[in-house]
């Protein structure tokens, strides 16, 4: 098969247990040479945004630079990785169909977890993107960043952090398969998803691949060497479990042993107090440390940390929660007994007394038993332990036999039904499962435009609309008693200059009532299944309507579409503006769609749309879409900017002054009901984030002094 | 300093006596496959989705020609080409490639450059600039594309180069005037790095004027403090933000790390450190050496922009110079080393410069672990030359 995978860590720039999946799985696809492999990772190492090479005749690396990409600024970091990697597969393939790449399509496309990277190429396949319709998109669960945060006891709701699990969640639930390096990973996010209502997509478990030891003798275990040390070897983080490791090891030390605990890798800051973990530990347990008893090694190369190891008792892996860790699969093939928590996969294939040893790390006795009988091994016990552990990497991690398998669930997936369901992690009201609406006699799509006094910036909306590929539109416009002059007359010359007819142009005059009310008259007025707002000083791109459509066509559960936002003025661009998924909890507090211009089916906007003339014209189209949220309604937000916001002098949006305000209270007292079942997800997230004038970008950290 | 001229690789630009122009002119051409534009430039893209690509000729009363392109219903998320071959030898010896596209876009817009290297074998590698925004004025955008990115054997050996643009297809025009292509030639191989170790290798003491500027644990003044605005935190090693309410940098020191917390600064315009070099002479080959050890509390990295700040003194304002792409910083306190040449950044007019090595952080920087960040003054042209190989 022809593969495609994506990741944020990639030898020799950046390690890490993704790196050495990605190592193994390069080196495992160079030995099919009827098979090909590219790989997209991050470099931050090159002076361009792209660089392409060949390592292996059958693989390719695509290594980009995301600070070269130009949207970490407008977009935050990882939402912009994200984007960038969604953008360049979309470039490769362009080049492919074209014939300017000599490359075969991809079969499948691999993304892992962490950091939501893949959320925005499955979103653009979810929103029916032709190029990625025939491949299927895997992603693997090595754990998502927000559950490696949440053990590390970080505040979860914190933006961009809640943010970058959303997209994790968004990309599991989003992918054709989802591969778990284990089953204990895949029960976790069953439940994590399940807590929102949400379900796993078709998810497998293939345990990660590790290359077999190299024929011949194996390295000396020395059974009979006296055993003078416990270590660990990882990064110093809370999760990791260093201190429950600690806090057993006192048991023995204080039984008298004086056997050290030498904790080797890098340094990290820990949150709950403030410093870094290292620091943490030397001062909280500091009698062990002054007595030589806890002693932080520093990063050092593995050979040195091996060579050392020949003399341990154990190598302990105590961490809280680890899916299939490579540092055990290591230990265990390079014959090192160890020690490791129960809370994870490697219990999968490994079994307690046999391979290691497993215990339950947080109980504090039993974590020190374990220890006990690991220094209680005879030679030749332990040597057995370290031949079974041997045999057993070599039977359930070989690298091609995991290509075998995977590439025959991919396969599997070719017969799989078209996707009828929208992925979202908080699935709408069965009640708001609208079958799409049959086709139309009349138009198929009716843009209402509410209209006051805007004759400067209508011609530039209305060309806009002129140029859509939808071409079964009818536009209503609904002048909401305009006094400027020029205005007015403007409106008597639309017809002519943009070539409507008056079926195709249809323009209502009412008393001057507001815009909630001018939109809720174009609505009512007009006759297409499916309607979109749009102000008349914006613009929309020629794709837009006919992208929603087709979302809006294909998911039943989907009530209403829109797009990211190009905001523009004289001078063009300004920034892209990135809109999600329309569900709760986070829209509650934040608007992220383009609510001033979303694509609706019709009867979803009379049961639940309306917007509130009560609030003075000021956030009535994100109270629009809040209250579609309170009727159970979900929306699609296509990650593409679609629709152009004008940044103008004078808006209503930039003179709102006090109403922000006092429309935040009416519009949560409107929506109680909604707001009190998130309500303890809004305490939080508000508590940590501040109120929402702090944050207007989901990707980056809010602006709340601290 | 002949090794720097450039040279020319490629110069192209409408030529309105051609005879393809002309009808260009009169009656713009929607195209539904790949085109090629004069000649030397084809131009692709993907037709299957319905998208086409017109191409207009204009001819202002006053301005240059230039062709239009407009991509019609290609799709925000799509992309077009506009390419042209390069004669491979002409690659051999360069250490940058410097694409200059003489263009506008009255609405913005994106693309970047692309250096296809194809081998003897028919592989192809890839080296590219940063992606950059056209905008509505007609400027010489450059697209820098460093031939270090593309295996030097493969340069040597090539049979054939390509230089694409790559383009955002949202509906916008490209004011297309011309393109040019010109090669900056790598300096002597060696001796500039050899000069950099043989500095090193010199207990880390780099025989110029001034010594080095040192923030770390052991030259902090003072335990613990907050900085509001300015202050000189170690010798000659200052801190700077933009003051205004409730802005602070918590400054505290450890027994072996200090930790500066930027966090209650996001709202500043600013967050810097500086290292104020004692004044010297610029010899023409003056570069500043920098050895970050700093962790950062980000899960990503932390770019961070590098400034020569320049002193002429006698109330004339300074001047700050970027310096190449800055550095980076990871959640991890792995030592980092930088060069960055100062010489071209230094006026004639004056005889000693005194200059500070910037350091910006971003507003996202929050807490900074600092083992130790040194900046010195080295002077290459000082250097001994490097030692014969023995042994």
């Amino acid at each position: 098969m022809h593969a495609w995978y994506f990741t944020f860590e990639y030898p020799p720039d950046i390690g890490g247990g993704l790196a050495t999946y990605m190592r193994i799985v390069t080196a495992a696809y160079a030995a099919r040479p009827a098979s090909s492999l590219v790989v997209f990772c991050l470099s931050q190492a090159q002076s361009g945004l792209v660089r392409r090479s060949h390592p292996h005749p059958n693989v390719q690396i695509v290594s980009l630079n995301p600070h070269r990409f130009g949207s970490v600024e407008e977009l935050g970091f990882w939402v912009s990785t994200g984007r960038m990697f969604e953008r360049f597969a979309d470039l490769l393939l362009m080049q492919i169909e074209t014939g300017m790449l000599d490359l075969p399509r991809p079969d499948y496309m691999e993304f892992p977890d962490g950091f939501g990277i893949g959320a925005l190429a499955i979103q653009q396949k979810l929103c029916r993107n032709a190029r990625y319709a025939d491949v299927p998109v895997v992603v693997t669960a090595h754990t998502p960043t927000y559950l490696i945060d949440r053990f590390d006891q970080m505040p979860e709701p914190e933006l961009p952090r809640y943010w970058t699990g959303q997209m994790e969640l968004q990309a599991i639930a989003g992918a054709d398969l989802v591969i778990g390096c284990s089953q204990a990973i895949l029960d976790l996010l069953s439940r994590e998803l399940a807590s929102t209502g949400a379900r796993l997509p078709r998810a497998e478990v293939l345990h990660n691949p590790f290359p077999p030891a190299p024929a011949g003798p194996q390295p000396d275990p020395q059974p009979d060497l006296p055993r003078d040390h416990f270590y660990m070897a990882s990064r110093l983080t809370h999760w990791k479990g260093a201190e429950e490791a600690i806090r057993a090891l006192e048991l023995l030390w204080d039984d008298g042993c004086r056997i050290p605990f030498l904790i080797y890798g890098d340094d990290a800051p820990h949150h709950a107090s403030g410093t870094s973990f290292g620091g943490y530990l030397l001062r909280r347990y500091a009698r062990h440390a002054d007595a030589g008893l806890l002693r932080l090694m520093g990063k050092r190369p593995r050979d040195l940390i091996r060579r050392t190891a020949r003399s341990a008792v154990a190598q302990l892996h105590p961490s809280h929660f680890d899916n299939f860790p490579y540092s055990v699969v290591e230990s265990m093939a390079e014959g090192t007994l160890c020690i490791a928590g129960t809370n994870g996969g490697i219990r999968e294939i490994a079994q307690d007394g046999r391979d290691l040893f497993l215990v339950d790390v947080q109980d504090r006795h039993a974590f020190a038993g374990a220890l006990r009988r690991a220094l209680a091994l005879d030679g030749a016990s332990r040597a057995a332990m370290a031949a079974h552990a041997r045999a057993t990497i070599a039977a359930q991690c070989d690298p091609q036999t995991f290509l075998d398998r995977k590439e025959a669930l991919v396969a599997s997936l070719r017969n799989s039904p078209a996707r009828r369901s929208f992925p979202f992690l908080s699935p709408p009201d069965p009640s708001c499962i609208l079958p799409t609406p049959p086709p139309a006699t009349g138009p198929q799509l009716s843009v209402v435009i509410p209209y006051f006094n805007m004759g400067r910036f209508i011609d530039a909306t209305l060309a806009s609309l002129t140029r859509s590929t939808v071409a079964g539109m009818e536009i209503v416009l609904v002048d909401d008693g305009s006094t400027d002059p020029a205005s007015r007359d403007r409106l008597d010359r639309l017809h002519a200059d943009h070539g409507l007819d008056a079926d195709r142009l249809r323009i209502l005059s009412i008393p001057n009532g507001g815009v909630a009310n001018a939109r809720n008259t174009g609505v009512r007025a007009a006759t297409a299944p499916f309607v979109a707002l749009l102000d008349a000083d914006d613009v929309v791109a020629p794709r837009y309507y006919e992208k929603a459509l087709s979302v809006l066509q294909t998911y039943d559960e989907v009530s209403f579409c829109g797009a990211w936002i190009e905001d523009f003025d004289t001078r063009g661009r300004i920034r892209n503006w990135a809109t999600w998924n329309a569900e709760p909890p986070l829209h509650l507090v934040m608007n992220q769609t383009n609510c001033q211009s979303l694509v609706y089916k019709r009867e979803a906007y009379l049961r639940d749309g309306w917007h509130d003339p009560d609030l003075r014209m000021f956030l009535d189209d994100w109270d629009g879409m809040i209250s579609l949220l309170a009727g159970g309604h979900r929306g699609v937000m296509i990650p593409e900017p679609l629709f152009g916001y004008r940044i103008r002098a004078g808006s209503i949006f930039r003179s709102g002054g006090g109403l922000w305000d006092i429309n935040y209270g009416k519009i949560t007292r409107k929506h109680a009901a909604l707001y009190d079942r998130w309500g303890a997800f809004l305490a939080a997230f508000l508590n940590v984030n501040g109120p929402n004038r702090h944050y207007h970008i989901a990707g980056k950290p809010g602006t709340m002094p601290r | 300093m002949s090794d720097t001229l450039p040279a020319w690789l490629a110069a192209i630009r409408p030529d309105p006596s051609d005879s393809a122009f002309p009808p260009l002119v009169a009656q713009p051409a929607l195209h539904r496959q790949g085109f090629s534009l004069g000649g030397a430039l084809r131009v692709t893209f993907d037709p299957s989705k319905g998208g086409a690509l017109r191409v207009a000729g204009i001819v202002p009363p006053l301005g240059a020609a230039h062709w239009r392109l407009t991509p019609v219903n290609l799709g925000a998320a799509d992309w077009y080409a506009v390419e042209t071959d390069l004669d491979p030898l002409a690659l051999r010896g360069l250490e940058s490639l410097i694409p200059c596209l003489d263009a506008a876009s009255p609405r913005k817009l994106s693309l970047f450059a692309l250096l296809r290297v194809i081998g003897p074998d028919g592989r192809s590698h890839d080296g590219s600039s940063t992606m950059v925004e056209l905008g509505p004025e007609r400027r010489g955008a450059v697209f820098p594309v460093s031939l270090s990115d593309i295996p030097a054997p493969l340069l040597h050996e090539a049979a054939s180069a390509r230089l694409i643009f790559f383009l955002e297809a949202r509906d916008v025009d490209l004011d297309l005037y011309g393109l040019s292509v010109t090669g900056i030639a790598a300096p002597p191989p060696v001796v500039a790095d050899a000069a950099l170790h043989s500095l090193r290798d010199r207990a880390g003491v780099p025989p110029v004027a001034g010594p080095a500027r040192i923030l770390s644990a052991a030259t902090r003044k003072g335990w613990a403090g907050k900085v509001t605005d300015h202050a000189e935190i170690a010798k000659g090693v200052f801190l700077n933000i933009e003051p205004g309410p409730g802005r602070k940098v918590a400054v505290s020191r450890g027994w072996s790390k200090l930790e500066i917390d930027f966090t209650a600064a996001a709202a500043s315009r600013w967050r810097s450190l500086e290292f104020r070099f004692a004044p010297f002479a610029d010899t023409g080959r003056m570069v500043a050496l920098l050895r970050v050890s700093a962790m950062t509390a980000q899960a990503g990295p932390l770019p961070v922009v590098v400034i020569l700040r320049h002193y002429p003194g006698q109330g004339v304002p300074f001047r700050d110079s970027v310096l190449g792409a800055g550095l980076m910083l990871y959640p991890d306190a792995a030592p980092r080393e930088s060069r960055f040449d100062l010489s071209p950044y230094l006026p004639d007019s004056t005889a000693l410069h005194e200059t500070g090595l910037m350091l910006f952080f971003p507003p996202d920087t929050g807490l900074l672990t600092v083992e130790g960040i040194e900046a010195s003054l080295a002077d290459l042209s000082a250097a001994p030359p490097p030692a014969a190989e023995t042994g």
